[in-house]
């Protein structure tokens, strides 16, 4: 079933743009012009995604954010983001919205937020119920350079957060995509070596090219990526460490500073930031230690 | 262009009847010493002539959203006259190619 996506923008010219890059992705796109508008679509048919705009007339893409959490938690909001939009994006992330993407690079953007968005939605619905009796868990899986085994292991750890009660329903899809962007980032940048600079008005796939070519190419091809989880009712620990050189964690831009919302590199761990609650790094570079604390929600 | 000409030709679309409706509202936004909606118009016009790589006009739209915010009426003035032209030149353009 296509995935369908609800795009809310005041510009009728981003609006269309961002419907042909929907469209692009093989998903379906609605349209509202603001808010509310998006309100009163949802009250007809829920789509799987929503694409909003921050900066409109009626209601914005801040309050649209709040109002979808008190009414549909678990419905993935991805945030269109321009500059001067850093503080009230950042607030949008917190408030709920599970990614966003830079306008003046939302060609390439947003197909990838999609599709990380929507893995971990649909895996979310996806669920086995033998989680319910388990009390303690610690799994290790190794992977290796393919996107497409990152969301099946996604998909698995959204529902063991979810069964154990680790993670309210609101909040999965966005750790889903939090784990989703560490293992892209372990196999893309820490693997195959491949810079984020390369995507900057990337239309052409060269960055794409690069990484297919690496995936048979030695030293690359043999390098994997080790996954560990812990998981106790208070805390999930999930562990993502690859075989490429690593980097100087002191380099990293402060997750706190919201002009960094901007920056085309390091989006991904922005993310990370803003949805586990604590995130470590290894010395040399090649290993993220992500964890989640418990916030459990009443029993239906 | 993701989706081809057709998207090519809906924008361009678009573009020909909201272009002109920005410098009206930005000509009005001055009127009204409102340089809250000037920024913001400016900003809009700015995005949608981004689409197309129009660089002349995105960069006279990014001079109007710093001047609105430094409130500097002057350099907003002289900026309004030089958008609307370009604004013109785009528009029998558009209508030529379309």
């Amino acid at each position: 079933m296509t995935t369908k996506v609800l795009i809310v923008d005041d510009n009728p010219m981003d609006r269309r743009f961002a419907g042909a890059c929907v469209e692009a992705a093989g998903m379906t796109a609605t349209y509202a012009e603001n808010g509310k508008d998006a309100l009163a679509k949802l009250d007809v048919e829920t789509p799987d995604v929503v694409l909003t705009d921050l900066d409109m007339p009626e209601m914005d893409g801040l309050a649209l954010v709040r109002q979808l959490q008190k009414r549909d938690p678990t419905l993935p909001v991805i945030l269109m983001t321009a500059k001067g939009s850093e503080e009230i994006a950042t607030e949008a992330l917190k408030a709920g919205a599970a990614s966003y993407v830079p306008k003046r690079n939302f060609q390439q953007g947003i197909q990838d937020a999609l599709n990380i968005v929507a893995v971990s939605s649909r895996a979310r619905q996806k669920r086995q119920a033998v989680f319910e009796y388990m009390t303690e868990t610690e799994s290790k899986f190794v992977l290796g350079n393919n996107h497409d085994a990152t969301s099946a292991l996604v998909g698995y750890f959204m529902d063991a957060l979810r069964m154990m009660r680790i993670c309210p329903e609101g909040d999965l899809v966005r750790v889903g995509t939090a784990l989703s962007e560490a293992l892209v980032n372990a196999i893309d940048h820490g693997n195959l070596e491949l810079n984020s600079k390369m995507r900057e008005g990337d239309t052409g796939g060269a960055y794409q090219e690069l990484g297919s070519q690496r995936k048979y190419q030695e030293p690359y091809s043999n390098r994997k990526v080790y996954v560990a989880c812990q998981m106790s009712p208070d805390e999930a620990v999930f562990s993502i460490r690859d075989e490429g050189p690593g980097f100087d964690p002191s380099t990293l831009p402060d997750p706190a500073d919201p002009e960094n919302l901007m920056r085309p590199h390091g989006r991904g761990l922005m993310l990370i930031r803003t949805f586990m609650d604590k995130v470590t790094f290894n010395e040399s570079g090649n290993e993220i230690r992500m964890h989640k604390l418990a916030k459990r929600e009443p029993m239906p | 262009m993701p989706g081809g000409e057709a998207t090519a030709r809906d924008l361009a679309s678009l573009l020909l009847v909201e272009a002109p409706k920005y410098v009206e509202q930005m000509r009005k936004a001055r009127l009204d010493g409102d340089a809250k909606a000037l920024r913001r118009v400016a900003h809009t016009l700015k995005g949608s002539v981004a689409i197309f790589g129009i660089d002349i006009l995105v960069g006279y739209c990014q001079e109007m959203e710093a001047h609105a915010a430094a409130e500097e009426y002057q350099s907003v003035e002289t900026l309004l006259d030089v958008i609307a032209d370009a604004v013109d030149r785009l528009v029998a353009e558009l209508n030529e190619l379309l």
